[in-house]
């Protein structure tokens, strides 16, 4: 019972520390730049919905230009509002193995069903 | 649990023992097993998009409707943002405003997902009418549950905000809440791009 309570004390204290240390990055976006990201996302939201009216845009090409402005778009989201790049790597990963998680059972179910 | 774990979750021995680490990384791992629920939905309205049964299909959407949904509920990420920015610098109040200023926003955004609901049922799609019916609403409507979850949360942060009870390292805090709702958000943006760009 000492020998566990001693690892869930370091457990603790050590995620403790690295918190505190994250804590010193204060290297976050200012409002201002918050206010600048947000009208970046709008402009390319502005482009997305633009891209389906356009006929030159049509087929492969269009999807693949919504599939860019949408991983942008997204990548922006979860780096700057989320501050994913600022945060420790166990967060990060925790994050990928997520999304990797989810784009493999993605791929494998439309594998399975032959719609791709 | 442990002796330890029980003090820790009760504030004790607060000078050693910060709990909102442990906290933090339990909301990134409910985030990323989130990921392969929505990424299920998403593969399973693929493949069922075009099994209308005769009925209506991806010709109802109306894009500039929802591209001002879509619009609505990233914006309220910049107000969440700021929200969290303000509770950093302590200001309160400020945290205050752009908490209530998302939970209006997130409210709009479902208001704006309620009508075209009721607009498409008007239409003859509801849920048993097609397996695109289903899965379109399965995936959006789950996603307005969280949308509604979030909007739920923003108000109660708001409302102990008033009484001083907003607190930074027990419960969920705005940093937390932050991040449920940027998720939120990610997803939409996956959604609104998958399932209504592409298609049209």
């Amino acid at each position: 019972m000492t020998t566990e309570t001693t690892e869930v004390e370091e457990l603790v204290d050590s995620a403790a520390h690295d918190d505190h240390h994250d804590e010193e990055h204060l290297d976050h976006p200012t409002p201002k730049q918050y206010w600048l990201i947000a009208l970046a996302l709008a402009v390319l939201t502005g482009i997305e919905i633009a891209v389906p009216s356009i006929d030159a845009l049509d087929g492969p090409v269009g999807v693949s230009l919504l599939f860019i402005l949408g991983g942008i778009k997204f990548g922006m989201v979860v780096a700057l509002f989320m501050h994913l790049k600022f945060e420790k790597p166990l967060y990060k990963m925790l994050f990928l193995v997520g999304l990797a998680g989810a784009l493999a059972m993605f791929i494998v179910v439309l594998l399975t069903f032959q719609a791709i | 649990m442990t002796d330890a774990a029980i003090e820790a979750a009760q504030g004790g021995h607060e000078e050693h023992h910060d709990v909102k680490p442990v906290r933090k990384t339990a909301m990134w791992v409910f985030l990323g097993s989130e990921f392969v629920f929505f990424g299920a939905m998403i593969a399973t309205f693929l493949l069922y998009r075009n099994t209308t049964n005769g009925g209506p299909g991806t010709e109802l959407f109306d894009i500039p409707f929802t591209s001002a949904s879509s619009f609505v509920l990233l914006m309220s990420s910049l107000t969440m943002v700021l929200a969290h920015n303000a509770f950093e610098n302590k200001d309160m109040r400020q945290t205050r405003v752009w908490l209530i200023a998302t939970a209006l926003l997130g409210s709009t955004f479902l208001a704006g997902q309620i009508f075209e609901f009721t607009e498409f049922i008007h239409q003859g799609l509801t849920l048993p009418t097609s397996p695109f019916g289903s899965s379109f609403y399965m995936l959006t409507g789950f996603h307005g549950i969280h949308v509604a979850v979030g909007v739920m949360l923003l108000s109660a942060m708001a409302i102990l905000s008033f009484s001083g009870r907003l607190y930074d390292d027990r419960g969920l805090n705005v940093e937390l809440i932050g991040l449920y709702w940027h998720f939120v958000d990610i997803i939409w943006i996956v959604i609104f791009t998958v399932v209504y760009l592409m298609q049209a």
